[in-house]
């Protein structure tokens, strides 16, 4: 990895879907080994910033660089994602080991079919998440959260230098959250980018390292605890929100009849 | 028009006491039909698959029907009717497929405006076209006994074609119909092999036109690959068991169809859908 390219740098970015403007003139940079959660409500276009990034969207304005290139064309600098546990039919007819598998489609090329180096790194992608044990099951016989970390396995099964997470919790129980994000803060030591897509502050906020706050515009972008004050929770949910601590676990508390 | 349906009609129906006495392939046409049988029950139980789990199985009805519209254009155009429902079908599938991915249309509401307009352009040519008129029936139902060598030729070639590329591309077209946001940040572009799949599946269509006919076909394509999905999670297996199952359907209908005497298109699908059934009971069984 060149240590002088930046992961992610976007400027002035404009996204229109179906002439709403979903993302206005946000600009926004992330590092190596820094961990990210974009936050929002629904519909602030948090999803749609994934998307960009990871090249499913083309932007109206500004400009996206990944790794000082257009989104979508993965060079030496690979890009692990992870789609929403929603977009992806949980009775395909794959094995765990089928989908980490694919991750190393691309490189391989039409016409190839993968061989034991393949083979050798989808073993270790899955033993890296913790489920070597899966790698033979179907993917309707995994429960939500294995199935996640089945997917987290496809996005690191290639080494990449830039990780994107949209919605990765959703459905795990609170043991399954905390030993998914300590297993990717491991990642994020390791040196790599990671963004996190979250409508939930109060369990991505304790986890990141940075936090990008966004209701079309990007309301506040910095250090978890500087940044979540309640001015920023109001302009982003647009009524009257306090965010309080126990002990490590922040609570997020909404007044809509203010 | 009607007086002229009665030859097609008796074509399926070819009279077969004499033919039960003797062997079923000591007849040039049953050998025919049998080497045709085989070659699209498994080019479509084998696309067929991608088709299912790609959610494709409207879109195979609609592009089997828009093909009444490319026969009786090519035969009103006093070309092939088959080389003209290819040609049309592949403009009515990539229009589909332009139009459910540019626009706020969806791909279902898209399908069911081409599946009826394209048939009602067939029945509004076919007035024009008295050939047309004659074979009619043939081309709805299937006349699966009437293959000739050309036409097995044309099979083995386009179909031998499909299954090259579905080799080739397999696993890209694996990866999109799975996941396609996920292929696409891997840097395979989705939209593109949707395309190919649609290019395939149209291609499969049209070639097994002569074996079930338009009605019928969309049974070919869908059912197998649907029974082989309620026996195995795995996709391997899947294709495995659906090409098995389209095998049995094609080359067990003709047999069936030889005995009882009855339309060989229709015994075919009957069969596959009672082995549907079978495999739906045998996945119910098993839970």
């Amino acid at each position: 990895m060149s240590p002088t390219v930046t992961p992610v740098d976007i400027r002035d970015l404009t996204v229109t879907l179906g002439g709403l403007a979903v993302l206005d003139n946000v600009s926004l940079t992330i590092a190596q080994g820094e961990f990210l959660a974009l936050l929002g409500p629904n519909g602030a276009g948090k999803s749609t910033l994934l998307k960009v990034i990871g090249g499913l969207l083309t932007p109206d304005s500004g400009s996206v660089r990944v790794f000082g290139r257009e989104p979508g064309r993965p060079g030496t600098n690979p890009v692990g994602y992870m789609p929403q546990a929603g977009a992806i039919n949980p009775r395909f007819p794959i094995s765990a080991r089928g989908v980490v598998m694919m991750g190393r489609y691309p490189a391989l090329g039409p016409g190839r079919y993968p061989r034991s180096a393949d083979r050798a790194a989808v073993a270790q992608a899955l033993s890296a998440v913790g489920a070597e044990n899966l790698a033979t099951k179907p993917l309707a016989k995994l429960s939500g959260g294995q199935r996640q970390r089945v997917f987290l396995a496809r996005a690191l099964v290639n080494n990449p230098d830039l990780l994107l997470l949209d919605e990765p919790t959703a459905g795990m129980d609170t043991q399954a959250v905390e030993q998914f994000y300590s297993l990717i803060r491991g990642l994020r030591d390791q040196g790599k980018a990671v963004v996190v897509v979250s409508h939930d502050i109060g369990v991505v906020a304790p986890q990141v390292d940075r936090v990008a706050c966004l209701n079309r515009r990007l309301v506040a972008h910095g250090l978890p605890g500087q940044v979540l004050d309640q001015h920023v929770l109001e302009s982003m949910y647009g009524c009257d929100a306090m965010l309080f601590t126990h002990g490590d676990h922040p609570h997020m508390v909404v007044n809509r009849h203010k | 028009m009607t007086p002229s349906l009665s030859l097609p009609l008796a074509a399926l129906n070819i009279g077969l006491p004499d033919v039960l006495q003797s062997g079923i392939l000591q007849y040039g046409f049953m050998q025919r039909a049998m080497t045709a049988g085989v070659l699209t029950g498994v080019l479509c139980a084998v696309v067929g698959v991608f088709v299912v789990h790609r959610g494709l199985s409207f879109m195979g009805a609609g592009i089997s029907h828009a093909s009444f519209g490319g026969v009786a254009l090519g035969a009103w155009l006093g070309v092939n009717p088959l080389a003209g429902a290819l040609v049309f079908c592949l403009l009515v599938a990539w229009s589909i497929g332009w139009i459910s991915l540019k626009t706020q249309v969806r791909e279902d509401t898209a399908i069911g405006i081409f599946f009826a307009s394209t048939m009602a352009l067939g029945i509004l040519l076919v007035g024009y076209s008295p050939p047309l008129q004659r074979e009619l029936l043939a081309y709805l139902f299937g006349s699966i006994l009437s293959v000739s060598v050309d036409d097995l030729v044309f099979i083995s070639l386009a179909g031998g074609l499909v299954l090259a590329l579905l080799g080739w591309f397999g696993k890209e077209l694996l990866f999109t119909i799975f996941d396609p946001d996920g292929a696409v940040v891997a840097g395979i572009p989705a939209n593109r092999y949707y395309f190919l799949l649609i290019t395939l599946v149209t291609f499969t269509l049209v070639i097994s036109i002569k074996v079930a006919g338009i009605v019928l076909v969309p049974a070919l394509l869908v059912t197998p690959a649907a029974a082989a999905s309620q026996l195995s999670e795995r996709f391997g297996i899947i294709l495995l068991l659906s090409t098995l199952f389209g095998l049995a359907a094609t080359l067990g209908g003709l047999v069936l169809s030889y005995l009882f005497n009855t339309p060989s298109g229709a015994t075919i699908v009957l069969l596959i859908t009672f082995l549907f059934l079978l495999a739906s009971l045998v996945a119910r069984l098993r839970k």
